[in-house]
């Protein structure tokens, strides 16, 4: 085994750059594959080396790689979100979401205008929203060396950001629904003694989601680039 | 001759197995180590390798770290509890496989005769 020199490295860099891959995780795999490989071959066979990789990892089929990682990866985010989830209803935690339930129910009852009612449902969306300022810093510096490394100033990230993110824009959507059917919902006869229950039920979902999604996160980021 | 086909339905337990022996695993590591074992008769493919390796890691069987060598980041792959059980179940279900297998091939073959 022997240490690739800066040109060597830089031939491979270009290589590999000519993929036009948008995966981090499949770039940073496919260059530790090429420079593992090549650091086993002498100077006289690196290009000899190098073809034979590029006929292996051709643009298809790193672009078929990355189409099936994302897609598996969105998968299990999923089902790992569900797992968490439920969790929150297993008896080692049940007890911590009822009281918490009790007690948002509790604050509910000081709550009267329309004002208050909306400011409490969506509050969590302000922890969403600091969670969401620090994901795309934390994001931003696990990529940025990469980017750097590699010249690269196309569309390069993680495969989990998207995933992760819209995940994150979900309760956003949820918000225009509920100011959407507000007029609903506070207005009509039947349903304005009820809004501060659906109020804190919501509160309590959106607080779930929130919570649950941050731990998926601090899960996947300590094994990947997010 | 190829057995490319041949390895295609027992690729997920050669890497199960070789995890189960080996802590932890990257890629390039994995081609290496089946090339060495089978002293160059069996070459575990990169198109057939990575997608195996990142299907086993969606279905919970294979956890990742990734760590920074030299100046890049290695995915490593190591089993999870749920590969651990797994590796048992596929390893037996190959291993009977096989039998079955040299039973048609010699129909005077025993198991544990050499």
């Amino acid at each position: 085994m022997r240490q690739l020199t800066d040109i060597e490295l830089q031939e491979i860099r270009k290589a590999i750059m000519r993929k036009e891959i948008s995966s981090a995780e499949i770039l940073m795999e496919v260059y530790d594959h090429y420079i593992s490989h090549l650091e086993e071959s002498s100077e006289e066979e690196f290009n000899e080396q190098l073809f034979e990789l590029e006929h292996k990892f051709t643009y298809a089929y790193c672009h078929a790689l990355q189409a099936k990682y994302n897609k598996e990866i969105r998968k299990e985010l999923s089902s790992l979100h569900w797992q968490v989830f439920k969790r929150y209803f297993c008896l080692s935690k049940i007890l911590y979401v009822l009281v918490f339930s009790f007690l948002a129910f509790q604050l509910s009852r000081f709550v009267t205008d329309q004002k208050e009612i909306a400011l409490f449902m969506l509050s969590p969306l302000l922890i969403l929203a600091g969670a969401h300022i620090f994901f795309l810093i934390k994001s931003y510096f696990k990529i940025k060396s990469i980017k750097k490394n590699f010249n690269a100033e196309g569309p390069l990230q993680s495969s989990l950001f998207y995933p992760i993110s819209e995940k994150l824009y979900l309760p956003v959507m949820m918000a225009y629904g509920i100011i959407w059917s507000s007029e609903w919902i506070f207005n009509s006869k039947t349903t304005v003694n009820l809004a501060p229950s659906i109020a804190v039920v919501i509160f309590i979902t959106l607080s779930i989601y929130v919570l649950t999604l941050f731990e998926v996160w601090q899960v996947k980021s300590k094994k990947s680039l997010i | 001759m190829s057995n490319n086909n041949l390895i295609k339905g027992s690729l997920q337990t050669i890497i199960l197995k070789l995890l189960e022996e080996n802590d932890r695993m990257y890629g390039y590591e994995i081609t290496q180590r089946v090339k060495e074992l089978t002293e160059g008769e069996i070459k575990i493919t990169e198109g057939a390798l990575y997608p195996a390796l990142h299907k086993l890691e969606a279905e919970g069987m294979l956890t990742t770290e990734i760590q920074q060598v030299d100046n890049r980041v290695r995915k490593y792959y190591s089993l999870t509890k749920d590969g651990q059980k797994e590796v048992s179940a596929k390893m037996s279900e190959l291993q009977s496989f096989v039998g079955n297998l040299q039973r048609i091939l010699d129909p005077e073959w025993k198991p544990g005769l050499a």
